[in-house]
């Protein structure tokens, strides 16, 4: 009983602060006030491309489409590394994603444009192929945590295969999946930013054009965003989490 | 029946684990395969569930060989208890022990209705304990459930792999007297592997011994202790085997008759009274004591003459016979007096009788 009033108090404080999140990002005047107040030498406080609404909107689903593609795939491949049939594959996939974090983003984005052109879907590919490595490791050391005693009292009462992944590989490592899912969108909050070098639009377009023009104030409108976006996505995934393992 | 036919088992690395073994383990009886560690009982028991196959060999359960049947059809008709017992950490009790019913696609209300029968039986409360986690019960609470889950869905046969291992011994003691009662009311054909001879000794009908693959002796528990063929089974057994075949034996079969002396009544009881002592009960046939014949003098009250007795001096006729005999020694008697329940006086077991088990076997 007590789980549950904390985990019904953690998504009313969400809830609040996603209330906050999205009356902050709407009101455009207040930020055109505060940045004029601190950069009073500034022309042009706001960036032109459109509302922060707009970017953030754009920036969520870039996010979305990738962590979700990262996300059906890299657990998919978790699972086939461990089963029996996958099993020579176990260590490519591990060697992968340990080897796949040394990367900077960057540098796969740069690689992803000469195939796939400027704009959303190159980024998409960057960042899928950024996040799904926590979530294929995450989903292998989950499925692996799971006692060799138990799957054996499972096969011993008589489920197949696929009943032992369904009601007890996955159930049990549950929590670990979805931590690696949360670690994968969170960075790829932060990531999705560098696509506005190819014109993916999002946060990361005021960023981009503040560094070039020298302008802190449209800095500020993609950095502060991005920042809070990280958060809010964190502690809802963390939330979910919390509550899985509860259950 | 289950009867293994030449089983060898030789894993990848080439170790040999299962030499050339044939048993024939009889049905509603509890065999146990023992040995040291590494001597192939486990390997041997995980066979007959197809958990491990064997390299040669056959296996057949009631005339079928296994190795033609499904191993999930099979498994789900075989009960199974594992070493650190396997239960299911994000499961309750409820939806462990009901797991075989529900891949049977057992009506709920027939499961519901086995569900509080089972945890009755190895003595667990349903309301306390359906809803429990796991990690909320002891280890013996714990094993309990994992035997409960073995026994769902009514299996003929149960493979038990050193099911009381990771208990205490108190726990383990408690447990096993209540697995005895368990397999006297169900009798299902036990295959039960353990290293430890005393529980061996304790549960087992058939006894295999087991080294380096082979089984060495496979008979019954009485004739291994009686007369075990090589030295090894002679060791294994160790030196106090007359003691052991003690164990095996209940006080009530050897208890003597004989009439209690109410105290409540006259003197003249005593004349009846053949031996030097008698034992004493009250008006509702409670023991309570033994008085000395020779004590008496006339116009003494029995209960003047009184000699009452601790309860570590009386003994319950489900006691074994080695029980009896070592509270003999610590009491320093020649005989004790056996109770029911209700402390009702049942008869006595003396250290006679117990020299004429022990030569006689």
């Amino acid at each position: 009983m007590a789980k549950k009033t904390i985990s019904r108090k953690s998504w009313i404080a969400l809830a609040v602060f996603a209330g906050a999140f999205l009356l902050l990002i709407s009101s455009t005047g207040l930020w055109e006030t505060v940045l004029s107040f601190i950069f009073p030498t500034t022309r042009q406080v706001l960036h032109p491309r459109g509302t922060l609404l707009r970017l953030v909107g754009e920036h969520l689903w870039l996010v979305f489409v990738s962590s979700g593609l990262a996300t059906i795939f890299g657990v998919g491949i978790g699972i086939v590394v461990t089963r029996p049939f996958g099993k020579q594959y176990l260590p490519l996939a591990t060697n992968m994603s340990s080897l796949g974090q040394t990367f900077p983003p960057v540098a796969v984005l740069a690689l992803a444009v000469p195939a796939l052109g400027f704009g959303f879907r190159p980024t998409v590919v960057a960042l899928f192929l950024y996040g799904i490595l926590p979530i294929i490791r995450n989903t292998i050391a989950g499925i692996q945590s799971v006692s060799s005693e138990v799957k054996e009292a499972a096969f011993g009462t008589g489920m197949s295969q696929l009943q032992v992944l369904a009601k007890i590989e996955l159930p049990l490592s549950l929590r670990v999946i979805m931590s690696g899912i949360r670690i994968s969108a969170v960075i790829n909050i932060g990531t999705a930013t560098v696509g506005a070098t190819i014109g993916a639009g999002g946060l990361g377009s005021p960023i981009i054009a503040g560094l070039v023009g020298e302008n802190p104030a449209f800095l500020l409108q993609g950095a502060i965003p991005a920042a809070l976006l990280a958060f809010l996505i964190d502690s809802f995934l963390g939330n979910i989490e919390k509550s899985l393992s509860a259950a | 029946m289950i009867k293994l036919e030449g089983i060898t088992k030789r894993y990848d690395d080439r170790t040999l684990a299962v030499d050339n073994v044939s048993l024939e383990i009889p049905s509603n009886q509890l065999t146990v395969l023992i040995g040291p560690s590494g001597c192939g009982k486990t390997t041997t028991l995980k066979m007959i569930n197809r958990i491990i196959s064997p390299t040669s060999g056959k296996i057949l359960i009631d005339g079928r060989d296994i190795s033609t049947v499904d191993a999930k059809e099979l498994r789900r008709g075989i009960g199974y208890v594992i070493q650190n017992i396997g239960l299911f950490p994000h499961m309750t009790v409820r939806e462990n022990i009901a797991t075989v019913p529900r891949l049977l696609k057992w009506e709920k209300s027939r499961t519901q209705l086995r569900l509080d029968q089972l945890l009755e039986l190895v003595g667990l409360e349903p309301s306390v304990f359906s809803d429990k986690l796991p990690r909320e019960l002891s280890g013996g609470q714990a094993q309990r459930v994992g035997v409960a889950r073995a026994l769902a869905a009514d299996p003929p046969i149960v493979l038990m792999d050193e099911p009381f291992g990771a208990v205490d011994p108190l726990t383990r003691v408690k447990l096993q007297d209540e697995f005895v009662r368990i397999q006297k009311e169900l009798s299902k054909t036990i295959v039960f592997v353990t290293h430890d001879i005393d529980e061996a000794i304790r549960l087992a009908d058939r006894i295999g011994v087991m080294k380096d693959g082979k089984v060495l002796q496979y008979d019954s528990a009485e004739d291994i202790l009686a007369s075990p063929k090589n030295k090894f089974v002679h060791d294994f057994m160790g030196s106090d085997r007359a003691l052991k075949r003690l164990s095996r034996r209940s006080v009530n079969e050897f208890m003597e008759q004989s009439k209690p002396l109410f105290v409540s009544k006259g003197w003249e009881q005593l004349k009846e009274v053949k031996e030097s002592f008698v034992w004493a009960v009250d008006e509702e046939g409670k023991l309570i004591g033994w008085i000395h014949v020779s004590d008496f003098k006339e116009g003494k009250h029995l209960s003047e003459m009184l000699t009452e007795l601790s309860d570590d001096e009386m003994l319950s006729a489900e006691s074994t016979v080695k029980e009896a005999l070592s509270r003999m020694l610590e009491s320093g008697t020649m005989a004790l007096p056996v109770i029911g329940k209700e402390k009702e006086f049942l008869g006595q077991i003396s250290m006679y009788k117990i020299q004429e088990i022990t030569r006689n076997g």
